[in-house]
């Protein structure tokens, strides 16, 4: 059985004190299995909170709408119960802020067990075996010593595998690694790119790559979804994308690499107010017509199952 | 909390910190104690009234001689300089010889001893009732924040916190007692009597308890391992349990210590409404008659039920939070 996740019209509302605030907008894209997804864009572009709504784990305020199918199950008609059976097991996270994603008065050790046990009551011995495994495998030379730790004992490094580790727990058929290179140093980043590859061929290599870093998305991903304010401006493989970007935003994102010269994408620019309704990348849009202003683009199709919104494509 | 970047895998030392740790709380113990035995002692020798006057003349009326006013004084030990009648008392207290009543001639200790039971009796219900009422309360006040449990608690743990114990007692013996008729008014039948004064105690500190609770609960849950232990597909209920509350109790174990020895040493109102002989009862009967053998005794039982708990929540501190077993800086 196929076991692809396919959103569909799928979006995030946050409703707070003023006012509901949409967050990620009618996304339609497929996540193949065997294939890494990467989706890129700025902080605040929406991508770790759709990442998020795919395992349902947002605030209380958040509503999500659309569809999400994981094979033939339909996420979101799943009661909270059944999509406990899914989280960990068949979808598992790997969480950013790695220091803050362990907790603080719990060893380690029992951490990666529960992880295990939740879904497999009794399997004590089996999780630690497991764990043990995992971190030779993550290049810990002392698998036994480190679990009787507690997070704040260990480097930064070294909790950023243990938190691919506790995703790997359960070997699911599904990996979302949310940012897992923020604010790390190169040094770091390295070892997070040789993690994530080493999952990818060894564990699963169906993954959803959350991440600002299009470098590492670049070395990871077959598919590229670009985000910018929740909603997917172009989405197509890594050489289209990345290589021969179409929509605006996308070439000015790659044109603001530091190989490419770091060109910053311009302000707002001037004799454009503040729009609804229009494309949301009109006010720093090199190109953008009237049209831009007043009507809201939708997906067009061009070759190779490649997506760009954008009127220019039409 | 400073993390730094690389701890090698031997720095693996919980003993020593444990060991460096308790060290130096007991140090700072020290001279908290001596302070405590020298302001115990002058709060008796300092207070008005003359003990051997009252010993001699206890209603007034009697006419005492200067032969007899010596003698007594002789014997209370008072004609010694108050720094001699400090060390003298400071030596028998350490060998737990707390002297006698004026009045009753009982031995202060024996005394303390009897009536001790009935306080820790009290106070034990006090606690355990703060425990499960407040720390129950505020995980629920938490879980549902905003929605209808939350506000219905928070009224209520308002007013807990707003009303005095001693007005509660009253209310309550007017309803159970008068009205209705299901306890008993005063004194000791079993353990019926302890409901009213249990709830006395600690009716303030559930509403504190709660709210505490709640706010550390609020603040753990926003945190990031939480939303990972969900990741898992653990069940709200059991992350808040196995997670949330171990994080959020380390604030809360510091209060109910404090507590816990606040009301060994001041259940006085409760045991006088309810006509328990507790501690307190005992110290209020004698402050009422200078009894000042009795006040400072009592004064030193309390502070050391705080020195003790203090040492207490040290150790349970490093049960609850491994950051100071292992020797790291906490904020």
């Amino acid at each position: 059985m196929g076991k692809e996740i396919k959103v569909c019209e799928f979006g995030v509302t946050f409703h707070t004190a003023h006012g509901p605030v949409s967050a990620v907008r009618d996304v339609n894209t497929v996540f193949r299995e065997g294939e890494v997804t990467g989706l890129i864009g700025e902080s605040g572009s929406g991508k770790s909170v759709l990442g998020m709504a795919i395992l349902q784990l947002l605030p209380a305020n958040a509503r999500i709408e659309g569809s999400c199918l994981y094979g033939d199950t339909e996420l979101t008609a799943l009661s909270e119960k059944e999509m406990e059976q899914i989280r960990g097991n068949e979808i598992a996270l790997i969480p950013q802020n790695p220091v803050e994603s362990l907790n603080p008065v719990l060893r380690i050790g029992r951490q990666l067990t529960e992880a295990m046990t939740i879904h497999a009551p009794g399997k004590k011995a089996e999780a630690k075996q497991r764990y043990q495994d995992l971190m030779s495998r993550l290049g810990f030379s002392r698998p036994e010593l480190v679990s009787r730790q507690y997070s704040f004992q260990l480097s930064g490094g070294m909790n950023q595998r243990m938190i691919a580790v506790l995703g790997l727990m359960n070997r699911p058929v599904w990996m979302i690694a949310d940012e897992p290179t923020k604010g790390l140093d190169a040094i770091l980043r390295r070892q997070v790119y040789e993690v994530l590859q080493e999952i990818t061929m060894r564990d699963t290599r169906n993954m959803i790559l959350i991440t600002h870093d299009v470098a590492l998305a670049r070395k990871l991903s077959q598919k590229i979804l670009v985000l910018y304010q929740g909603e997917i401006l172009e989405q197509g493989t890594v050489a289209d994308v990345l290589d021969h970007p179409a929509h605006p935003y996308t070439r000015g994102l790659i044109g603001s690499l530091p190989k490419n010269g770091m060109k910053p994408i311009g302000q707002p620019l001037k004799g454009r107010e503040d729009i609804t309704g229009g494309c949301v990348f009109y006010l720093r849009c090199p190109q953008a017509t009237k049209r831009c202003r007043q009507e809201h683009p939708r997906e067009s199709g061009l070759e190779n199952g490649r997506k760009v919104r954008c009127f220019l494509y039409e | 909390m400073t993390a730094s970047a690389f701890r090698p895998l031997s720095g693996y030392s919980e003993p020593m910190g444990i060991v460096k740790y308790m060290g130096k709380r007991l140090l700072t113990l020290i001279p908290v104690l001596l302070g405590i035995t020298i302001v115990a002692f002058l709060l008796g020798t300092g207070a008005p009234g003359d003990p051997v006057e009252a010993i001699l003349n206890r209603d007034g009326t009697q006419i005492v001689s200067p032969e007899e006013y010596e003698i007594v004084k002789e014997r209370l030990g008072l004609n010694d300089p108050i720094p001699i009648q400090y060390i003298k008392w400071l030596r028998n207290a350490m060998t737990g010889e707390l002297g006698q009543s004026f009045f009753t001639n009982k031995d202060i200790r024996e005394q303390m001893a009897y009536r001790l039971p009935y306080t820790v009796r009290l106070a034990l219900l006090g606690l355990g009732m703060t425990v499960v009422f407040g720390i129950g309360a505020g995980m629920v006040m938490a879980i549902y924040k905003d929605r209808w449990p939350d506000r219905i608690l928070r009224t209520i743990t308002t007013v807990m916190l707003s009303v005095p114990g001693f007005w509660i007692a009253i209310l309550m013996i007017l309803i159970f007692v008068e009205q209705l008729k299901w306890l008993p008014t005063s004194g000791l039948n079993g353990w019926k009597s302890y409901i009213m004064p249990g709830i006395t105690v600690s009716v303030s500190t559930i509403g504190v308890c709660a709210r505490l609770t709640r706010t550390s609960v609020l603040d753990e849950l926003g945190r990031q391992y939480v939303t990972v232990a969900s990741a898992k597909g653990m069940n709200a209920r059991l992350v808040a349990i196995r997670h949330v509350l171990p994080n959020a109790l380390i604030p809360i174990t510091t209060f109910l210590g404090n507590y816990f020895a606040g009301i060994l040493g001041g259940s006085t109102i409760a045991e006088v409404i309810f006509n328990i002989p507790g501690i307190g009862n005992y110290a209020i009967d004698a402050v009422k008659s200078r009894d000042y053998f009795v006040v400072q005794a009592y004064v030193l039982f309390t502070a050391m039920v705080y020195v003790v708990m203090t040492i207490l929540i040290d150790l349970i501190y490093l049960a609850v939070n491994p950051k100071i077993r292992a020797g790291e800086r906490v904020e």
